[in-house]
This record gives structure tokens, C-alpha cells and sequence, in this order.
């Protein structure tokens, strides 16, 4: 009886009403989804690895890229469970950040200026206690240079206001794992050989990431990867680690010290 | 008090009865399945109604009218939680809506006492959410609240027999018991400052237990682990399905959550921004790295199915399947994370469905050689399989097994020939709200249907009921609907009567609710009690009017 067709709401909810246990749900059209054949995305016009490269340079020098938004999240999707990290804020200069952010469902503010560092949870602003990793919001894009003789570029996207040229990556994770020269997968690469059941995980995981270059400004402005993981027992896990930049070089200032100190629970 | 034993004080309580079932059973239901078009249905009527009524007894039936509902209304919100503030609001309602009928209306005390009456024994004597229920079901049991925690939004439910006596216990992870509530008071000298900073600065580690629920004869109970022997502890535990919450931020481990990160440091390293996706597969790889070790390397197992099946013993390790298949044995590369089930295939074979990215169907040929007769990609299917609940069922009753595939939209898939699947039925792609969800028997004798997760059938709104279907060549037909936005559902005889009864809980709210199936046509007589009280107020005015 229904299909949810405007023109037919009334009678059918009438009828709804009346007839409560018989009402029948009609399929949607019967269609699978087609499949592309083709591989997205054309071979770069400029030097994909050189453009990144002049972007983190710009990013280091350039004093309107001191300042900028940015809002960032991680989308962990799996057994009908979808769990959402945040991380959304400002860089004020190269040695602090303000950052709002949600780890599984619980809300809170890092407040990070040179050696201040402070989290604002339940209604009070408390120090922070941990041993701290110097400021440096762009670390870790070189580390994709080697991968980025294989990249493809996409149609150009806007990001909030500025049009960017989106370069995309597609490697295994263990392409990724066994090529990169990041200090962070060192630990990763030496206990590989002696374990095959993470071997094959990694050789089941598919990695994509694409870098939104501004096309004006030649700086980052998006920063997506794709980890798409075997996960035991749970099928593939999706998880999206998404980064956006923008608005560089607006006058951006931290919350005041006299506010925090003002409500320092310790 | 002599007016109390009037007949009229009987006519006003059966007004009042009335009342309750046509605003509940009738009036809800239209605004929960209309939404705007019920205010469009209702205000005539309510206008009409108006005209109906004896001008001279205009004010008493409005007057009383109103009282009703909202003492009915005042008596179901109060708070629960404290035992003063609930006697007190009832009193205060009582008291109030009392006088206000009695003064207002100008009712005799009989008219009152009615009121409070029937509002009493329509709130006080049965549990309220049943009324959600109700046109198909009644409630046996909620639970209390079963864990104290912020962040898990819900633990995955099951049914099993965990002492053999022919009843399913319950099967759930909690910490109620486990957690002392603790008085929260405004911190004011520096060591109370200090121990709330150190409270609120850490995620924490929060105890986790598997919580056994029996059916008493009256309730749900939770059984202690020393109820049972070691080896139905243990057979208990495999009963429950694997789940990760909390993934990759908190690790379940035996009796505990343990987070794996920290708001400080962790936020410093998302914070160096290059950094995070190769931190993000690191947290996803130390989880994954545990479990390995913990199952010895293997990705999954699965040693018999819980029906008739030719497979058995089946172990994916390193990516490679092994098993048996009658008693000959196969092995077959996979990358599969996860054993599924088994499917009757048109030709009459039996299929092991085995989830990867996609789902492959493999067949074994009598020499153990392994075919994969059947694969459908996730990207074929609008909304994927990630997030999918898959069953395999007889949904069409012919002898073999249909495909569903519960996700947003939600598909039931028939294989075909030649590695191809037919869609017998599948969702609108723009109703993000219906998810097929199970395919189970509920009540006594009665044949399996679909249940799924639907909204109502107008409103914009996504709160998703649970409903039950059957399905046809036509489409879907509705059999019942509850009105509650359950969630992991679950269908077994937990009372020993040899009827299935409905298992569920509700996002974040941590309580499991146990519904009955009744087979008394509710809805249709509170349509003729309305029917009824129309025909009584026309009869009423017409009779006045000669």
C-alpha cells in the first residue's frame, strides 16, 4: 500500500490508522548498485610529490600559515557500531592550539599554549599531566612522499571556501607499513617477520588517502585516509581519518589565560 | 460518602476508563504514525466532539475531561528516583486536578474520586511502557539500568541455556552491581580539588562483567556465576557474540574496559596531523594484535551451527580457511574475518557464507575441493555491508535460504543462477530509519517473521519501532508494531512455557525489556470503545434535542 508518496500520505494514513496490522511495505526498485569499471581519477598534471613538498614548505614559512581552523575527526564504522573521535579548533602559532575534541562519546577542550597545557572537562579547567610531543601540526605528510609517484589526481573540490586539487594514494596496508619511513611504524616493521596472522591483516587492508591542495594558495586544505581493516570476528572495520584546514591566516586568539586560571580546578 | 456507591460514580469511572484507552491506544498511535496529519484529523473531530456534548453538561464533561488526562499525564512523569519527590508530585497532582474538577466543573465527589481512581490503577498497577506494546504485547519485565558508565551506548544481548533445564537465560555485559554510586558534592578544600581534577583529567578503566538474567516466576534476576558450573560459565561466555566497544579507544579485556588512550596525549597526537592516520591504524592493529593472540592466531571459529548442518569445525587462520564438510576436510584462502552461517542453495547444496570485505558463499565438492559459488560485493549493495546485520532464512517458505542483508537500505537476496542474486524485496533508499533486523518465531506456534527497525509511517522523524512483517510476493505486511526504539533484539522462551517471547533493549539506556505476544485484538476494541463513546454522546444529544 505505501511507497511514502506525498500525494498519497492521507489516504494512506488514514487507512494506516484504520487497518493498523495490515499494511504492506512495497519493495524499492529491485537494482543493485553498478559497479565502475574504471579507476577514478587521471595522471597528474604537476609533480604530485612536489607539490606537497612546496605546500608543507609554504606551511613552515609562510607567516598567513601560521594562523589557521582547522576540524578533524575519525569515523570508526563496524558491527552496526559507528564511533566518532573530534578534534576541531585553532592553531594560534607554531607552539599552541585549542582544540575541542570527543574520545568515545566523551566531550572535552585542550588548551595548549608553549608550556601551559590544560583540559576543560566538567565545567572546570585542570592541568594537564602528561608527558607532551612538541607542537607541529604538519608532521608526518612527508612521510607519504614515497607512495606519491603512484598517485592520481581527482576532480578539484571545494574545501569550505577554497577550491583544492585532491591527489589520491591506494596501497595495501602493507605497502604502507613496509614502505614508509615514519619512526612511528619502526616497532611495527620489526615484529612483522614472526607473525603472519598480522601479516595477512595487513596485507588484507586497504589503504586510500587523498591530500586537498589549495589551488590558489598551494597549501593543504583536506587530508583524508581510508583505513579499511580485517577486524577478527567482525568483518572489515571503516575507518576515516578526516582533516580540513582553513581559513589561514585570520586573526585567531586562544582563550585568555585570566579564563582559565579563573575556573583552575587544581 | 453515601454518593460513592451511586451508579453515577460507576458511569464516570467507565468515562474515565474510557478516556484512558481511546487517548492512549487511539489518539497516541494516530500522532505517532501521522504526525501533522492526526492535528488535522483530531481538531474537527475534537470541535465536533465539543457540540456534541449537552450544553448544559458542556463544562462538567470538558471540565473532567481535561482533569483526567492530565492527572493521567502528571502520574506518569513523575521522577522514579526518589521516593519523596514521587509521593509528593502524586499527592500535589491529585490534590491539584481534584479540586479543579470538583470546584471548577462543579463535579460531585463521586465524579473525583472516579478520576483518581481509575488515574491510579491506569498508572500504578502494571508497567507504563507496556501501553507501547500493547495492540500485540504485554511487558513481563524491564530490568533496572545494568551498566553505570558514559560512553558504551549498548552491549550485545543473547539467549542460551545455560543450566539445561529447557529455558534460555538472558545473556548481557553490565557493571550495576559492580559500581558503588557515589554521592557528587562540590569539591572546596585542595585535596578534594586535587582527587576531582585526577577524576575528570583520564579516561578509566571501568569493570565489565557477564550478567546471566533467569526469569523467576515474576522477574528477570541475575544469576551469580557460582549458580553454575565452570564448564556452563565458560560455554555461557562463547555464547556471546564478538564485539569491540569502545573500538580502538577502550579494549575489552576479561572483567574490564581499558581505555588505550588518553585525552592529553592522544589529542597532542592527532594534533601532529600528518601523524594521525598512521596512529589511527597502529590503535586499530594493538586491538587487532591482542585478539589474535589472545584466540592463538586464529581470525575466527566456529567448531558446529546451531541447526542441522554438513559443516563442522571450521578455523580461519593467516587467511586460510579450513574445515569439514561431512568428514572429508578442505582448506580454501580466504580473506574472510568471519564464519557467518550456512545457506540452502536452489540447487540443493549447502553454501558456508563467509564475510570479508564482501560475502562469498563457498560450496565443497564430495573430493573436499572448495568452489565459490556465489560473492556479492558490498559496493553492488547501496549503504554497504559494514554495518549490516546478515541473516540467513526461508523468508519465501520454499525450502531454501534467502539473504538478508539488514543495513540502510535493507535488502532480502535470493541466489540465483550462475553467481547471480535476485532482489526479492528491498528498502527505499531515502528511509534511513527501516533496517531488517531478524527473522524469528514469536509466541506461541506462530510462524517466523521479519522484524525490522521502522518509522512511522509519515512523520520526518527517524525514531525507529520495532515492527513485525511477513513477507510476500506484494511486498511486506505489517503484523504488529511496538512503539519503543528497540534495538538487538533477541527471540527464545525465557519462562518455560513453550512459547517464544521478544528480548531487547534501547540505545543507552543499559535495560533489557521482555515482551509477551497476546493474541487479544486490542486495537480494534479501543476503535469500538471510541466508536462507542460517540454513539453515547450523539444518543445523549439527540435524545435531548426531541
Amino acid at each position: 500500500m505505501l511507497r511514502k508518496r506525498p500525494g498519497k500520505h492521507l489516504l494512506a494514513s488514514v487507512t494506516a490508522l484504520a487497518l493498523l496490522s495490515g499494511c504492506t511495505y512495497e519493495s524499492a526498485p529491485k537494482e543493485f548498485v553498478k559497479l565502475e569499471t574504471e579507476q577514478p581519477g587521471k595522471t597528474p598534471e604537476k609533480n604530485p610529490a612536489q607539490v606537497l613538498q612546496t605546500a608543507l614548505s609554504k606551511a613552515k614559512t609562510d607567516p598567513e600559515a601560521q594562523k589557521f581552523w582547522f576540524s578533524g575527526y575519525v569515523k570508526n564504522r563496524m558491527m552496526s557500531r559507528e564511533l566518532t573521535s573530534m578534534f576541531d579548533g585553532i592553531v594560534a602559532d607554531s607552539d599552541s592550539y585549542q582544540v575541542t575534541g570527543r574520545i568515545a562519546a566523551q566531550e572535552f577542550v585542550y588548551y595548549r599554549n608553549n608550556d601551559d597545557k590544560y583540559i576543560y572537562r566538567g565545567g572546570s579547567w585542570i592541568t594537564a599531566r602528561e608527558e607532551s610531543i612538541p607542537v607541529d601540526v604538519f608532521k608526518g605528510f612527508d612521510d607519504w612522499i614515497p607512495f606519491l609517484d603512484r598517485a592520481v589526481e581527482m576532480p578539484e573540490e571545494k574545501v569550505i571556501s577554497t577550491m583544492t586539487t585532491p591527489y589520491q594514494i591506494k596501497i595495501t596496508g602493507k605497502e604502507w607499513v613496509e614502505n614508509s619511513n615514519i619512526d612511528l611504524f619502526k616497532p611495527l616493521q620489526d615484529e612483522l617477520a614472526g607473525r603472519p596472522d598480522l601479516d595477512k591483516i595487513l596485507e588484507n587492508t586497504t589503504i586510500k588517502t587523498t591530500f586537498g591542495i589549495g589551488q590558489k594558495d598551494g597549501l593543504i586544505h583536506s587530508y583524508q585516509t581510508w583505513i579499511i581493516v580485517p577486524v577478527p570476528g567482525a568483518g572489515y572495520m571503516d575507518q576515516e581519518v578526516n582533516f580540513k584546514f582553513f581559513k589561514y591566516g585570520e586573526n585567531l586568539q586562544l582563550t585568555p589565560m585570566t579564563e582559565v586560571e579563573k575556573y583552575l580546578l587544581d | 460518602m453515601r454518593q460513592l456507591f451511586k451508579l453515577q460514580t460507576l458511569y464516570w469511572a467507565l468515562y474515565a476508563f474510557a478516556l484512558f484507552v481511546v487517548y492512549n491506544l487511539v489518539v497516541k498511535v494516530a500522532f505517532l504514525e501521522l504526525s501533522l496529519i492526526a492535528v488535522v484529523i483530531f481538531v474537527p473531530l475534537m470541535v465536533i466532539t465539543y457540540f456534541l456534548i449537552r450544553p448544559e453538561e458542556r463544562r462538567q464533561v470538558v471540565v473532567f475531561t481535561l482533569g483526567f488526562l492530565l492527572l493521567d499525564k502528571a502520574l506518569t512523569s513523575l521522577d522514579e528516583r526518589e521516593l519523596t519527590a514521587y509521593v509528593g508530585g502524586a499527592i500535589i497532582a491529585i490534590v491539584g486536578l481534584s479540586l479543579l474538577v470538583k470546584f471548577y466543573g462543579k463535579h460531585k465527589w463521586n465524579a473525583v474520586v472516579a478520576m483518581i481512581i481509575v488515574a491510579c490503577l491506569t498508572n500504578f498497577t502494571y508497567n507504563r511502557d507496556t501501553l507501547y506494546a500493547i495492540n500485540n504485547f504485554y511487558l513481563m519485565d524491564e530490568t533496572e539500568r545494568l551498566y553505570k558508565g558514559e560512553w558504551v551506548d549498548y552491549f550485545p544481548l543473547s539467549l542460551y541455556d545455560i543450566d539445561g533445564d529447557g529455558v534460555m537465560e538472558i545473556l548481557t555485559y553490565g557493571n550495576a552491581d559492580e559500581v558503588v554510586d557515589e554521592e557528587k558534592k562540590i569539591p572546596e578544600t585542595a585535596e578534594e580539588k586535587k582527587a576531582s581534577a585526577e577524576e575528570l583529567l583520564y579516561l578509566k578503566e571501568e569493570p565489565i562483567s557477564l550478567y546471566a538474567l533467569k526469569w523467576n516466576g515474576d522477574k528477570m534476576v541475575r544469576m551469580k556465576e557460582s549458580d553454575f558450573t565452570p564448564e556452563q560459565w565458560k560455554r555461557a561466555q562463547a555464547q556471546m557474540p564478538t564485539d569491540y566497544p569502545g573500538f580502538p579507544y577502550y579494549a575489552q579485556l576479561n572483567d574490564k574496559l581499558v581505555p588505550t588512550v588518553q585525552r592529553q596525549s592522544y589529542t597532542e597526537a592527532m594534533m601532529q596531523s600528518g601523524t594521525a592516520p598512521y596512529r589511527a591504524l597502529l590503535l586499530d592493529l594493538a586491538q587487532i594484535d591482542r585478539k589474535l593472540l589472545e584466540q592463538g592466531g586464529v581470525t575466527n571459529q566456529v567448531n558446529e551451527f546451531d541447526k542441522p548442518s554438513q559443516f563442522h569445525d571450521l578455523t580461519i587462520k593467516n587467511g586460510i580457511l579450513s574445515g569439514k564438510f561431512n568428514q572429508v576436510s578442505f582448506l580454501y584462502e580466504t580473506r574472510g574475518t568471519t564464519i557467518l552461517d550456512t545457506i540452502r542453495l536452489p540447487n540443493g547444496d549447502e553454501g558456508l557464507l563467509i564475510l570479508d570485505e564482501d560475502i562469498t558463499v563457498l560450496t565443497v565438492k564430495p573430493d573436499g575441493l572448495v568452489q565459490e559459488a556465489y560473492h556479492l560485493p558490498r559496493k553492488t549493495l547501496k549503504g554497504g555491508i559494514t554495518m549490516s546485520d546478515i541473516v540467513v532464512a526461508d523468508i519465501d517458505h520454499d525450502g531454501f535460504d534467502e539473504l538478508i542483508v539488514g543495513g540502510v537500505p535493507s535488502y532480502i537476496l535470493r541466489p540465483g543462477d550462475n553467481d547471480t542474486w535476485e532482489i526479492l524485496w528491498k528498502s527505499e533508499d531515502k528511509d534511513k530509519s527501516f533496517r531488517l533486523t531478524n527473522f524469528a518465531s514469536i509466541g506461541k506456534n506462530e510462524k517466523p517473521e521479519l522484524i525490522a527497525q521502522t518509522k512511522s509511517w509519515v512523520s520526518n522523524f527517524n525514531t525507529r519501532y520495532l515492527t513485525g512483517f511477513d513477507y510476500t510476493p506484494e511486498g511486506l505486511k505489517q503484523n504488529w508494531k511496538i512503539y519503543m526504539p528497540l534495538i538487538k533484539m533477541q527471540v527464545g522462551d525465557i519462562d518455560g512455557d513453550k512459547q517464544n517471547e521478544l528480548i531487547a533493549s534501547m540505545y543507552n539506556t543499559h535495560r533489557i525489556w521482555v515482551f509477551k505476544r497476546h493474541n487479544i485484538p486490542v486495537f480494534p476494541i479501543s476503535i469500538a470503545i471510541t466508536i462507542g463513546l460517540y454513539a453515547f454522546a450523539i444518543v445523549r444529544r439527540v435524545r435531548h434535542a426531541s
